[in-house]
């Protein structure tokens, strides 16, 4: 498992980029499709905290990027943010409920989703008020929330279990 | 002070400036060869996304298929009303094209120059055993008469044989009661086509044994004296030709050069028997 280990971080990644732009992307729920990609930062960084959160987020968003027309780098910076903001669980420390790091992943899609629409609409390319923004982040947000205890539990499987020591001790 | 600038904090602040950087950089996208960039990570993720989408692309199918159903079965209702709609637009422009074709040909007939016209529609077709006829939307206030022949693009269609003063009915030629004088146009022989009834070739009696004429000859009005039509309007093309031993004149068979199933518009000379004897 050692080379899980090793290369577990940019393998997640991977997996989820690779997972969206598959057939798994096709999924739709009112034309939104679901985002693995958010979904594994956020699991990441409610697991590693807001560093490896948000760094994990900006490499995943560059990859994201790649894919999309739209102006390179705003995965970047949505996903940077949402690994932090999912990370800021870290200050509770590793001995979170389970229930409460599901619902950091969903709160934290949810706020992935309407920061995407503000930067979009900051660069002019979207527009927040459209009738499927709202659509978007509650589905998107939904839909990570149930899929949030699988995304923690590859987390654990790459990453090994958590240290059992809270964050507020350790500093 | 050194709780602001903790690390991930300042993590957070370097990769936001990165990113706005990309952004800025992204407008300016033809300098820096951001195309090229994504490119190189299109294609290292590309191949494994095709292995996985062979997994995927049955489920996402299925899935479709249950969540969707509803909603795709009243596209293809919308589609199908949409498509009704346009056929019946082109049918109705092919049908306009044909009208419109027919009424051209019709303008600069090569066999009725000299004579005037008047171009009517075809409004009712009488498919009586008693008599074949159809009937125009031109009567006696166009000046239209009894005994005016009536022709297609092609030749001779029929004459006028009924007068109302805004319709008219015409005698085809197929017509068993129908008689129209024909000339040879190269031996100058002489007879009459006869007709035989609906989907049968007229008879082209009193045309003496030995003249010379071969299938797929067109054979014109004769336009004798006290003749019911003018001379030179193409009538028939000749299909049959014997001379069984012993006949007083030649075995012809010969088919009208209207198609009868297809005609629209005609044009009614102005030409009125006796008159021009």
């Amino acid at each position: 498992m050692k080379w899980v280990r090793a290369f577990g971080l940019p393998l997640l990644v991977f997996t989820a980029v690779v997972v969206q732009r598959s057939g798994a992307g096709d999924f739709s729920l009112l034309s939104v499709h679901p985002d693995f990609v958010m979904l594994m930062v956020a699991a990441v960084g409610v697991y590693r905290g807001r560093e490896v959160g948000a760094l994990t987020g900006f490499f995943a968003g560059l990859v994201v990027d790649s894919f999309l027309t739209t102006p390179f780098g705003i995965s970047a910076l949505v996903l940077c943010v949402v690994g932090y903001v999912a990370g800021e669980v870290e200050r509770v420390g590793s001995t979170t409920p389970l229930a409460l790091k599901i619902l950091i992943v969903g709160a934290a899609s949810v706020l992935g989703e309407v920061l995407s629409s503000l930067v979009l609409y900051l660069l002019g390319v979207g527009n927040p008020l459209r009738s499927q923004t709202l659509d978007e982040v509650i589905i998107v947000g939904g839909i990570n929330l149930v899929l949030a205890p699988l995304a923690l539990g590859l987390c654990r499987l790459v990453f090994g279990p958590q240290e059992r020591t809270p964050m507020l001790e350790r500093r | 002070m050194s709780r602001l600038l903790e690390r991930p904090r300042v993590t957070l602040a370097v990769l936001i400036l990165l990113s706005v950087s990309l952004i800025t950089i992204n407008f300016n996208a033809t300098r820096f060869h951001i195309g090229s960039l994504k490119a190189v990570v299109a294609d290292v993720v590309n191949p494994t996304r095709s292995a996985l989408d062979t997994v995927f692309r049955p489920l996402a199918n299925a899935y479709h298929g249950v969540v969707q159903y509803p909603a795709d079965q009243r596209e293809i209702a919308q589609l199908k009303s949409k498509l009704g709609v346009i056929q019946r637009s082109h049918f109705e422009n092919v049908g306009a094209l044909n009208a419109l074709t027919q009424l051209s040909r019709l303008t600069k007939l090569p066999f009725a120059t000299t004579l005037t016209s008047t171009p009517a529609e075809v409004i009712q077709m009488t498919p009586s055993n008693l008599q074949l006829t159809f009937v125009i939307n031109r009567g006696s206030v166009n000046g239209v008469a009894v005994g005016n022949p009536v022709v297609g693009d092609a030749g001779l269609v029929g004459r006028v044989v009924q007068v109302t003063s805004t319709t008219s009915t015409v005698l085809m030629l197929t017509d068993p009661s129908s008689t129209v004088g024909v000339r040879i146009p190269k031996s100058g022989q002489v007879g009459a086509a006869v007709g035989q009834g609906t989907g049968r070739s007229l008879m082209v009696n009193l045309v003496v044994p030995g003249t010379h004429i071969r299938r797929g000859a067109v054979l014109v009005t004769s336009g004798l004296q006290g003749e019911l039509f003018p001379p030179g309007l193409p009538v028939v093309r000749v299909t049959q030709v014997s001379n069984p031993s012993g006949d007083l004149q030649e075995s012809i068979r010969a088919v009208p050069l209207v198609n009868y199933a297809a005609l629209q518009y005609v044009s009614v000379l102005k030409w009125t028997p006796g008159a021009h004897s």
